[in-house]
């Protein structure tokens, strides 16, 4: 007895779960398959437990000798000439994807190996981006997702990175935020780590999955689960690819040519109708929500530009909506508009509208958990997230689609005598436009000014002196900016698709580090600057994501909404005091961060990312801010702790 | 809203009938009770950021002791089924009225930070960048 737990103390943990791993496993086959020692040791494991035996046999002198690393461990025989999951790397080098966010995990090292070694350049397309908690891992996906309008990768382990990731998963879904994410199983290995059904945690907020059974079939899933993606409803998807097939022998498998989605537009004679209006039309408006792709906002730009509209936009919301100073977007010369058309969005007279997360909720909810939000809504023609009352005409059908048919109907009716007079309702427009903007920034800044010198610094004056200092920069403004005041929305120029990305999807704390940190790969390739506004209770739920941002020299510059409270909570928590008469000098119970107050300046260096502060003077604001972008150009983050005023 | 405000308090002054006038409270205790009972959740460490403007303005909810302590106790005074960010009611047993007007004393000496936009060159820089024609290959 004594020998038993003498040896089993140096077995150790590891080698007792590998060993006691496998017993479950090994019993579902017959012995003279299993052929390492270790495997028959747990065999006979399971046979005495079975017999009612309660003794764990003792591991062999070899398996001793290569836990305690006591002799060299044996030389591994190549078993394949060409890795499967080699391949699985091609599909996504094809792919274009560029990145792969991921916190290790022993259900796919064979999958990390080739995305580390495969390849005439390895670790690109995707690089490996290494994470600390896999919610930054899905995090960052969606902040890439939502800059680019294109997936990435977030590698998770098994179970475990499931559920580590699952919030963050969920809040992609109510974004119809794009992204492959793939789980790694191992059935042989640790059982906790693995499951029958792995995807079925996720199921109810995911917009597909699959669980290939071969290495051709692996590759296909792969392809399909990209396109699944992109098709509108866009949404994460998830892949289980067991062990067995990324060790799999690939030689002879040949990789499947990818063909893109069709997605469907509108048909030619709606084309043809639409233009005609638009074309017929005094005083032409376009509202603009939410697109898919860059592409979609360019075309979204085109056609107003050809038709001489007006446009409403959600630039200053989220992601991948009309550039909000644009000539054409605003109130125009005349607000008594003839037709709407919508895009993603309404009021209009018509509105093209694609399938939303929420058309397939039902379908994916076969547990029957009835996300709030995602409900059958009594109202259909609600758009979610935009815009969505007083639509004369609701057509199903994606928007950024339907674009390139009816620009090009417009196109082929174009006349002189029209041209003539859309030009002259373009600048007419875009003189009342530049009237309103000006106008619009004028009374913000009387607004903002209120509170300018004030110690703990003001929101609205963190904005004010980031505009000129980012103005002829390439900037993406990544965190969700409610709580600071979204001061940006009417004193920053939203030029871009990716100029603001939007708020939690579904309201999440914890997301805005993530996500700034995945638009800042997108940024790192691009050579633009991501602003990240970063409140300090958000950053607490995985500041690890600063030691990625270093790592892979992120251009993140975060500068802190530091207000030492989770301050939204600590205000209900008051009303609710007050309300039962008990005083709210207790509310900062559970709703603040005081004794002590968190220093986030060391929090960044002990990430390895360069900050200053705490700064509680607001002229001392520009200077930092300018070293910060100094410092992100560079390639390097940077952090600044800024003591605000509550909101 | 200020009219239906200043309606009600008048009604309550009437309900009330004869009240003496509140002795005047001190900004040095006011001051801690303003940060212990959440004040600056809404109204900024300056009263002049957030929810509401305490800084320049003319209300008597402010500025007369009798409206400040009534708008205190008669507000609010439900428990709504969502969370509410609206501003709390102070019982009198959460904060007795020596202890309000002690805060409303602190409030007085707030001075409104508002410089002219005009004087700020940072806001002109901000104005001349939207004047500028938009310039889409930026």
């Amino acid at each position: 007895m004594s020998n038993d737990a003498d040896t089993r103390k140096l077995v150790g943990r590891r080698g007792f779960l590998k060993g006691a791993a496998v017993a479950p496993a090994a019993m579902a086959v017959s012995a003279p398959e299993l052929a390492d020692a270790q495997t028959r040791v747990a065999v006979q494991a399971a046979a005495a437990a079975s017999a009612g035996a309660t003794a764990v046999p003792a591991p062999t002198p070899e398996q001793v000798a290569r836990e305690t690393s006591a002799t060299p461990p044996q030389t591994p025989t190549p078993t394949v000439k060409v890795p499967g999951s080699d391949l699985m790397v091609e599909v996504l080098k094809r792919l274009g994807v560029e990145f792969c966010t991921s916190n290790p995990g022993s259900s796919f090292e064979a999958l990390q190996e080739s995305l580390v070694n495969y390849g005439d350049k390895p670790n690109t397309m995707p690089e490996f981006i290494t994470c600390l908690h896999e919610e930054t891992a899905v995090d960052m996906a969606t902040g890439y997702g939502k800059a680019e309008g294109k997936p990435m990768v977030a590698l998770l382990h098994g179970t475990l990175g499931l559920q580590h990731a699952s919030m963050a998963i969920y809040q992609a879904y109510y974004g119809g935020v794009p992204m492959v994410i793939i789980a790694g199983r191992d059935d042989g290995f640790i059982q906790a780590h693995t499951a029958n059904d792995m995807a079925a945690m996720v199921r109810s907020f995911t917009k597909w999955d699959a669980h290939p059974k071969t290495l051709p079939e692996a590759l296909d899933v792969l392809q399909e689960a990209y396109r699944q993606a992109i098709t509108a409803p866009t949404g994460p998807v998830v892949v289980i690819l067991d062990t067995e097939i990324q060790k799999a022998e690939g030689a002879g498998v040949a990789i499947p040519t990818y063909r893109p989605p069709v997605i469907p537009g509108i048909d030619a004679a709606t084309a043809e109708r639409l233009a005609a209006r638009l074309l017929a039309a005094k005083n032409p408006r376009l509202s603009v929500g939410k697109l898919r792709t860059p592409e979609g906002v360019k075309n979204a730009v085109k056609l107003a530009e050809l038709v001489g509209a007006s446009t409403a936009t959600q630039s200053t919301s989220g992601p991948m909506s009309f550039p909000n100073r644009h000539p054409a977007c605003g109130p125009g010369a005349d607000t008594a508009y003839d037709f709407t058309l919508g895009l993603e969005s309404g009021p209009a007279d018509v509105a093209m509208m694609g399938p939303t997360i929420a058309s397939i909720a039902a379908l994916r909810d076969k547990m029957g958990v009835a996300f709030g939000g995602l409900r059958a809504s009594p109202a259909p023609t609600t758009a979610p997230g935009g815009g969505g009352s007083k639509i004369g005409e609701k057509i199903d059908i994606d928007a950024e689609a339907s674009l390139p048919a009816l620009i090009a109907v417009v196109e082929k009716a174009m006349t002189p005598a029209r041209r003539r007079a859309i030009a002259d309702r373009v600048a007419k427009n875009a003189a009342a436009n530049q009237k309103a903007t000006v106008e619009g920034v004028h009374k913000a800044l009387e607004a903002k000014r209120v509170g300018w010198n004030n110690s703990p610094v003001s929101l609205g004056r963190i904005y004010a002196e980031l505009a000129p200092l980012i103005e002829n920069e390439d900037w993406c403004l990544a965190s969700p900016t409610a709580f600071s005041g979204s001061h940006h929305r009417d004193l920053w120029n939203h030029d871009k698709p990716y100029s603001y990305l939007g708020p939690q999807p579904a309201g999440g704390i914890g997301y805005g580090a993530g996500a700034s940190a995945g638009a800042g790969l997108a940024a790192r390739e691009r050579k633009r600057i991501v602003i990240n506004i970063q409140t300090d209770g958000d950053m607490n739920f995985a500041p690890g994501v600063l030691w990625t941002e270093a790592h892979h020299g992120l251009p993140v510059l975060s500068i802190m909404h530091n207000n030492r409270a989770w301050h939204q909570e600590l205000m209900f928590l008051e009303f609710m005091a007050g309300a039962r008469g008990r005083g709210t000098d207790r509310a900062h119970i559970g709703s603040t961060l005081r004794d002590p107050f968190i220093d986030y300046k060391k929090m960044a260096e002990a990430y390895g990312v360069a900050g200053e502060g705490p700064i509680t003077d607001p002229n001392e604001l520009a200077a930092a801010f300018k070293r910060g972008i100094a410092s992100v150009k560079a390639g390097k983050p940077y952090l600044i702790d800024v003591i605000t005023q509550p909101r | 809203m200020k009219i239906v405000i200043v309606s009600i308090l008048a009604l309550g002054f009437a309900a009330g009938g004869a009240v003496a006038a509140p002795a005047g409270g001190d900004p040095v205790r006011g001051k801690q009770l303003y940060y212990d009972h959440g004040c600056y959740g809404c109204h900024g460490y300056g009263g002049q950021t957030g929810a509401w403007n305490l800084v320049g303005t003319s209300s008597p909810i402010v500025n007369n002791a009798q409206a400040f302590l009534f708008f205190l106790r008669q507000r609010g005074g439900f428990s709504p089924m969502i969370p509410s960010l609206a501003m709390p009611r102070f019982s009198e047993a959460a904060l007795p009225d020596a202890q309000a007007l002690d805060i409303q004393a602190y409030i007085k000496t707030f001075k409104l930070d508002a410089p002219d936009v005009d004087s700020i060159p940072l806001m002109g820089q901000i104005e001349a960048s939207a004047a500028k024609s938009y310039d889409p290959g930026k």
